[in-house]
């Protein structure tokens, strides 16, 4: 599990109505640095959208004012810093990420105290209405927060905010007489907005290349650096997966069934190879639920084979099996499981 | 290298013909002629092995001139010898068993 922060948009679209002409958006600062900034907020500092600032106030008298901006985001610019690290794009981001929660925090302000009244605020995500904000009072800054699922399911895709687009739109209307920066002149004028929230690895992938090629029946251990930063955990494993491709080129997949999972501990998988597999080299894929991690990709370690007899070679006069010892890298020797001799009934 | 012989001496197939079908035996007594490394268990075991006899131990040795008698104390209408060896590297030939036995009761009561 880490953490996840929006930090920019790839580009701010269109203004259109009342906002129009008047209006622009800084990308990437923070509210901290701001033209002329009133006060100072830690949480705001960093936001995807540190500023929106209109230079001219709604006509005088107030009529109802519509406006909206639209923000983008895609998929190859640098958005997201994971765990505080450098942003990187939705393309880069590590194989089996999975965004859990997206919180959008916002911060509409008036220009150095001056109130905001009557303005109502409406968020969409690609033309689907996701949270509204009305400030029927006099407050000087009104702030919130909204929580948008990006998330279909556990799809990797599913990260709906990438391709679409989010669109604050303003409404203001106060009616009343013009000139009034307290009333309503200069609505909008500095606003934030901060995307926080949380992911995880749910799937890594590894190679095996075991000396012989591998087959139905074998044993295949998979384990985990437990001193890594990021450890994958085998516990909450969901599925496994071979892929391999045959000699003639052509691939294949195959699931490996819980059936065939003999162990599958924090740091541990060991399974039996299923039928049909028969590459010289097999990618593994291991889906999971958690990882215990950050920026970093947790690591399949070692790959190894447990350990099994081979081929026996006949020795005249040997009394032991001899075993290979992958620990050690060697070779030992193990008794035969108690020879013993019985003879039949004796009796009537 | 495993091999094993059972030879049953004429005592003991003369005991095992003159029992009656459901007779009790009382088995006293096994002679072996073993060679090989390390200690020889045996046992003797009544059907579906519900009862046991541990009976001493052998020490085993490749040539040897003896053929050692090893005392038993066990009453069953059938039993079985079995013997062998529990530690890496011991071995055991047999080519010969003899098994004392004598009958001790009719059978069971009804």
């Amino acid at each position: 599990m880490g953490t996840l922060r929006i930090t920019r948009v790839a580009a701010v679209g269109t203004v259109v109505g009342g906002l129009a002409g008047v209006c622009s958006a800084t990308n990437d600062t923070g509210w901290n640095t701001m033209t002329t900034p009133c006060t100072t907020d830690a949480a705001l500092e960093v936001g995807f959208i540190s500023r929106i600032f209109c230079t001219t106030r709604t006509p005088s008298p107030a009529a109802i004012t519509l406006g909206s901006i639209v923000f983008e985001f895609d998929q190859g610019t640098a958005l997201f810093s994971l765990d505080g690290d450098p942003a990187i794009s939705f393309n880069s981001l590590p194989s089996g990420f999975l965004a859990t929660d997206l919180t959008i925090n916002y911060k509409i302000g008036g220009h150095c105290g001056n109130a905001q009244v009557d303005m109502t605020a409406n968020f969409y995500v690609d033309d689907v209405l996701v949270h509204s904000v009305v400030n029927t009072g006099a407050a000087i800054d009104f702030s919130g927060n909204f929580t948008y699922d990006i998330c279909q399911g556990n799809d990797l895709t599913g990260f709906e905010i990438i391709g679409t687009r989010l669109k604050i739109e303003i409404v203001h209307a106060s009616a009343g007489a013009g000139g009034n920066n307290s009333a309503y002149g200069n609505f909008f004028s500095n606003t934030a907005f901060v995307a926080t929230g949380n992911y995880f690895i749910f799937r890594q992938s590894t190679i095996i290349t075991p000396t012989d090629p591998i087959e139905e029946g074998d044993t295949v251990d998979v384990t985990s650096d437990p001193d890594g930063i990021n450890p994958i955990d085998f516990s909450q494993l969901l599925t496994a997966t071979l892929d391999w491709t045959d000699s003639d080129g052509n691939p294949h997949s195959i699931n490996i069934p819980p059936i065939l999972w003999i162990t599958f501990t924090i740091h541990f998988f060991r399974f039996t190879v299923p039928a049909g597999v028969t590459g010289q080299i097999v990618i593994l894929t291991i889906t999971s639920t958690q990882f215990s991690g950050s920026v970093a990709l947790g690591k399949l370690m070692t790959i190894f084979f447990e350990n099994a007899t081979g081929i026996y070679t006949l020795v005249p006069g040997k009394t032991n099996d001899t075993l290979y010892d992958n620990d050690n890298g060697d070779t030992i020797d193990a008794k035969f499981p108690d020879p013993f001799w019985k003879t039949g009934f004796i009796g009537g | 290298m495993l091999s094993s012989q059972t030879h049953f001496g004429k005592r003991g197939l003369l005991v095992a013909r003159q029992s009656t079908d459901g007779g009790l035996l009382h088995f006293v007594a096994v002679r072996y002629r073993v060679t090989g490394v390390g200690v020889l268990r045996s046992n003797l075991r009544s059907l579906d092995e519900v009862t046991v006899d541990p009976l001493p131990n052998i020490t085993l040795s490749a040539a040897t001139n003896r053929e050692p008698t090893i005392l038993a104390n066990y009453t069953e209408q059938r039993a079985f010898l079995e013997g062998k060896t529990i530690n890496i590297d011991e071995t055991f030939a047999v080519s010969k068993i003899v098994v004392f036995a004598k009958p001790s009761a009719s059978g069971y009561p009804q």
